[in-house]
């Protein structure tokens, strides 16, 4: 049962982090990105790579991943979703492009695997981090659980911080709030998006690195989460940062724990996708503001909204 | 050299053409009204100058530079100002957040500015760490004011601005603005549904039917022409302005 409750948390970090950045490109520049995840998948490759040329530690690996993740993020934003958006795209083509951006970062990293195991001699797929295990009151702690959290932590800080202690992060709150307003006051609304989009890939490509320490990854896996971080958009409420962050402990916990439940009844865990799916339809019927009807006043543009 | 210059403006939304052959000008300190009923396009003139929508063709100079495909961050890098009919603050935000906005491209100190403004606009010193949401529609427009007085403009272009204010309260923004021409120096050019009130003070004055230029010229000329007065702005008798 421990392992289960480790496991929990590690995944739920791993979500919160996803779910934020995919909350603020939905917020900034209206695009509910499927290849988000693939974002993720970067940053384990990225990971991958430097521990497999230079014998890193994956943690070592984090800014690198951070880095590369914000970057390729940045690229899409540039030569996807920019153009299309000047050329007066709306949300569902926006969506549609990011299906085929996903497609392209996949399979390129299907590539990119076969080109690894060549170049390393290391499995380009289906493989996992070794992970050193910390003795803490005679209990053995994985290190991706502190690890995790403690990114996890910081990072969200750290975007609180921005969004509310800097002149930028109030210039991408007024952004959120009102685009045509924020143009007409000098601010820069494209350079916001791109930073946005930074931030976004960013967060993704370094909780991705943590994924490994847990399961066995392939350039697949991250497509195979979209599902949860959605779900914990949705459970939070669309357009409320915060909410997407409980959502993500909530869908992250509730799935290993249903899981869990599942193996316990001797029922295949191929179910497990079940929890996930009735806690969209419950938030949709029930609360479509999500958990985020218990703070908010219904404005965009706020840390809670 | 004047300083808003636009020639055979064509623009709408999208692929819907509003306007059709707009060519007009704002001379230095001048307060030029546009006019005309509902559905015209004198909000979408403004959102053409200020760049929020799509240009089909024509020419828009601002002092001298050809600014007709300019992002809008730059036309108010620029000295122009635009100060929309609604949304024109940022709710969710605080006034003080929403002036600091006003100054997010500028490297001027927040102090001397907020000392100036409150010169102008001294109500706003009582509500300055409120969240806009919590302000009164009339403490709003005021606070919209000073974020756009605050950026040092050339020329301030005013859309509706007394929109859901109450009559008394919608003359007095009016003779404000009119005293902003003369004391600050700049030029604005109002888009205002109370035509009366905006003739009484503007130089000059523009009525505008489906999209085009009807008239442009002194406010009493325009009060003179019965037939444009009574057809277009709604007026059956008019007293001297």
């Amino acid at each position: 049962m421990l392992d289960v409750i480790i496991g929990a948390v590690v995944y739920s970090n791993f979500l919160a982090l996803l779910s934020i950045g995919l909350c603020l490109t939905i917020l900034t520049s209206r695009v509910s990105s499927f290849a988000h995840g693939d974002l993720a998948m970067v940053g384990v490759y990225t990971a991958y790579t430097l521990s497999a040329a230079l014998g890193l530690s994956p943690y070592l690996c984090l800014p690198a991943a951070f880095a590369v993740g914000g970057f390729v993020a940045l690229l899409s934003f540039a030569l996807v979703f920019e153009p299309l958006r000047r050329a007066g795209a709306g949300p569902v083509t926006l969506m549609v492009a990011s299906l085929a951006l996903d497609m392209v970062i996949r399979y390129s990293l299907h590539i990119y695997a076969d080109l690894l195991q060549r170049t390393f001699n290391v499995y380009g797929r289906d493989f996992m981090f070794n992970d050193a295990r910390l003795l803490v009151g005679g209990v053995s702690i994985p290190g991706a659980l502190i690890g995790s959290s403690l990114t996890a932590s910081v990072l969200l800080v750290m975007l609180y911080l921005l969004l509310y202690r800097t002149k930028l992060g109030v210039a991408m709150r007024a952004t959120i709030e009102n685009q045509q307003l924020a143009m007409v006051l000098g601010i820069n609304v494209r350079r916001v998006f791109a930073i946005s989009w930074f931030i976004s890939g960013a967060l993704a490509a370094t909780a991705g690195v943590f994924l490994p320490f847990r399961l066995l990854v392939n350039p697949d896996t991250g497509w195979s989460m979209l599902l949860s971080m959605f779900a914990s958009v949705i459970v939070g409420g669309v357009g409320s940062l915060l909410g997407s962050v409980l959502g993500a402990y909530l869908i992250g916990s509730s799935e290993l724990l249903f899981s869990y439940l599942l193996a316990s009844l001797g029922i295949s865990t191929a179910y497990r996708p079940l929890v996930v799916f009735a806690a969209i339809v419950a938030t949709l019927m029930l609360s479509p503001r999500g958990l985020s009807i218990l703070w908010s006043n219904g404005v965009k543009g706020s840390w809670r909204s | 050299m004047y300083p808003l210059e636009v020639r055979e403006l064509h623009a709408g939304y999208g692929k819907i053409r509003v306007l059709s052959d707009i060519s007009m000008n704002v001379k230095e300190r001048e307060l030029l009204a546009v006019v005309g009923p509902n559905g015209s396009g004198k909000s979408t003139l403004l959102k053409a100058i200020f760049g929020l929508c799509t240009i089909f063709s024509g020419i828009i100079t601002f002092r001298g530079v050809d600014i007709t495909r300019a992002p809008p961050h730059l036309r108010s890098l620029m000295g122009l100002a635009y100060l929309p009919q609604v949304g024109n603050v940022f709710e969710n935000l605080t006034v003080k957040e929403n002036i600091m906005l006003a100054l997010y491209d500028k490297s001027s100190n927040l102090d001397g500015k907020l000392n100036k403004i409150f010169d102008l606009v001294p109500e706003l010193k009582t509500f300055l760490n409120r969240k806009v949401k919590t302000l009164s529609g009339g403490e709003r427009q005021m606070v919209a004011l000073a974020m756009c007085l605050l950026r040092d403009p050339m020329l301030i272009m005013f859309d509706e601005p007394t929109a859901a204010l109450a009559p008394r309260l919608a003359r007095q923004v009016i003779t404000r603005i009119s005293n902003l021409r003369d004391e600050l120096g700049v030029s604005v050019l109002l888009v205002e549904q109370n035509a009366l009130a905006a003739l009484e003070v503007c130089d000059r004055a523009l009525l505008m039917v489906s999209g085009t230029i009807k008239f442009l010229g002194s406010p009493s000329e325009l009060l003179e022409d019965r037939e444009l007065v009574k057809t277009y702005l709604g007026l059956e008798r008019v007293s001297r302005c």
